[in-house]
């Protein structure tokens, strides 16, 4: 029993692990920041913004113009403009997103480079944490009592294993 | 005796399908969770397919061996094999409730409904229901032989439904995507490939070493209650 | 008399046979119709107006168009053969663009517009990068507009 249970520490481990590297790679690539946070800052580049558009504060681009909108959240709300293509039809007034860019607090604005999805990491997670912890406890539980029954059946002398022999 | 010598067989084998198995799914959640790149429509709720469609994938795989199981037992009428048919009901229900579940957390960020009655979701369901039949009518049915030749009979009639799962959206209007393997080709980037692949063989790979074990538990708790001398009656049957 | 056993054995049976039945009697798929289609909304008996119902189709590119400061959008759906203009308040889900697929539930009315409180994004069969579609890959798919329809 003592191997079964090394076994399965060995491969909790091995499974935590990668389940802390996806971690790290949601705080490092996913992970967005509020508007009042990045106004905090001062100018950086490659940050992930993410917050409503403001009703009112959309600005449709013209030909060769940038976007221009407003990203608010709880009462905070950041300038922001974004010189590239809404392929996704993403902008529009009202609509949470993210936007990935660079921060310019002496002129206050926002220069988005990537618009994107605000990323559902709650919804991976769960799907994730429903179907493997349930495996996990299912698969752990029933060679547990495998192998207690072939101690059981062992004591009552009423089955030999053919392994072994 | 030929159950002694197939419990054995897969006391034997079991291990080598759970490492591979392990191996391939700690490799797969790496690639889907780590290294592979969001979708470009659905973005990162992409990696939620890398679980769900394993699951359903073995759901179906596991229905398909407790039909070639309820076959294999009506004709050769041992009791080891019927000890692996409700084995393979079991883990059927347990994967076809994770594909549900996964599914209906994709559908959520992705159509916007955690539920919809279209007609894959439909007879995906009709096959849960199917085998809960199943686990309900070997909890009322005591004698042993009635026992596995009724829940054989039932396993047959309800695998109609799994050809109706799997092309229910090549046939009919649905809102789940069709296929993304079929005869068109594959329509699925390699990045994301992988993922897919590892996985789908990892799971119905660890759904074959559960299947082995829990057919091995099957076997030795009925063992262990003849033993006892609870089955006494039934053993004479 | 009958016994809780047998009661057992019938309700099980019952649950496999129901659901089995309801696939082999009941024409499954086409019974089962979801959703319609814009050619089927055109053509509405004025009873069905203001029912609900559901309806499936591809938001036409371009035709999307945000009413400022308030929740309501307008946009066409089309199968290919017909176009209805669809009217809907609300917060649209995050996949719901145009030249995609899209299932609106509402009603259908005189003024010859789908009112809808309720929109749900259709996925396709394709999984790839945002690099590679940038690219231009396009795989082989059924098509969005074939996916809706019976056969």
């Amino acid at each position: 029993m003592r191997a079964f249970y090394i076994r399965w520490v060995i491969l909790l481990a091995i499974f935590g692990g990668i389940a802390g590297l996806g971690g790290l790679r949601y705080i490092r690539e996913v992970k967005t920041i509020s508007p009042k946070d990045v106004m905090a800052q001062s100018s950086v580049a490659g940050v992930r913004l993410m917050g409503m558009i403001e009703a009112g504060s959309f600005i449709k681009a013209l030909a060769g113009e940038p976007f221009r909108f407003n990203l608010s959240e709880k009462g905070e709300k950041v300038a922001v403009v974004f010189s590239g293509e809404d392929t996704d039809s993403l902008l529009r007034e009202l609509k949470t997103i993210v936007v990935v860019g660079r921060w310019d607090r002496e002129a206050g604005v926002f220069h988005a480079s990537e618009i994107a999805l605000v990323p559902n990491y709650g919804f991976i997670t769960s799907a994730y944490v429903f179907s493997l912890v349930p495996l996990g406890f299912f698969l752990f539980y029933m060679e547990r009592r495998v192998a207690l029954l072939y101690v059981m059946i062992k004591e009552e002398k009423a089955y030999q294993a053919e392994t072994g022999q | 005796m030929v159950a002694t010598h197939f419990i054995g067989k897969l006391r034997k084998f079991e291990k080598w399908f759970g490492i591979v198995a392990g191996v391939l799914i700690a490799v797969g959640l790496y690639t889907g969770l780590v290294t592979s790149s969001p979708d470009y429509y659905q973005g990162e709720v992409v990696r939620i397919m890398y679980i769900h469609v394993p699951f359903a994938q073995t759901a179906m795989l596991a229905y398909s061996s407790l039909f070639l199981c309820s076959i294999w037992y009506l004709w050769k009428r041992e009791s080891v094999v019927d000890n692996a048919c409700h084995a393979a009901a079991g883990l059927s229900l347990f994967f076809t409730a994770g594909g549900l579940l996964t599914g209906s957390i994709w559908g959520k960020p992705t159509w916007n409904a955690w539920w919809v009655w279209d007609p894959r979701l439909t007879s995906f369901a009709i096959m849960f229901l199917t085998l809960v039949g199943y686990l309900m009518l070997r909890t009322f049915l005591d004698d042993k032989e009635k026992r596995a030749t009724f829940s054989a009979i039932l396993a047959i009639i309800g695998f109609i439904d799994l050809p109706i799962i799997h092309f229910s959206v090549e046939w009919w209007r649905s809102l789940h995507q069709p296929l993304s393997v079929s005869t068109r080709g594959v329509s699925i980037a390699p990045d994301m490939l992988i993922p897919f692949t590892l996985m789908s063989f990892g799971v119905g790979l660890l759904f074959t070493y559960m299947l082995m074990v829990r057919t091995q538990m099957l076997y030795l708790e009925h063992l262990l209650e003849a033993k006892q001398g609870r089955l006494l009656n039934e053993g004479q049957g | 008399m009958i016994s809780k056993k047998t009661m057992g054995i019938a309700g099980s049976i019952a649950v496999v046979v129901l659901g089995l039945g309801y696939l082999a009697l009941g024409n499954f798929g086409e019974n089962l119709v979801y959703f319609v289609t814009p050619s089927e909304v055109v053509v509405l008996e004025s009873d069905r107006y203001g029912k609900k119902m559901r309806v499936a189709g591809m938001v036409v590119e371009s035709s999307m168009e945000v009413i400022p400061e308030t929740l309501k959008i307008r946009f066409d759906l089309t199968d290919g053969a017909e176009t209805i203009p669809v009217a809907f308040e609300g917060i649209p889900p995050d996949l719901f663009k145009e030249g995609k697929g899209a299932v609106v539930e509402g009603y259908w009315d005189n003024d010859g517009i789908f009112h809808s409180h309720m929109i749900m994004a259709k996925h396709e069969e394709d999984y790839m990068p945002l690099e590679m579609k940038k690219a231009g890959v396009a795989f082989e798919t059924k098509g969005l507009i074939k996916t809706l329809k019976v056969n």
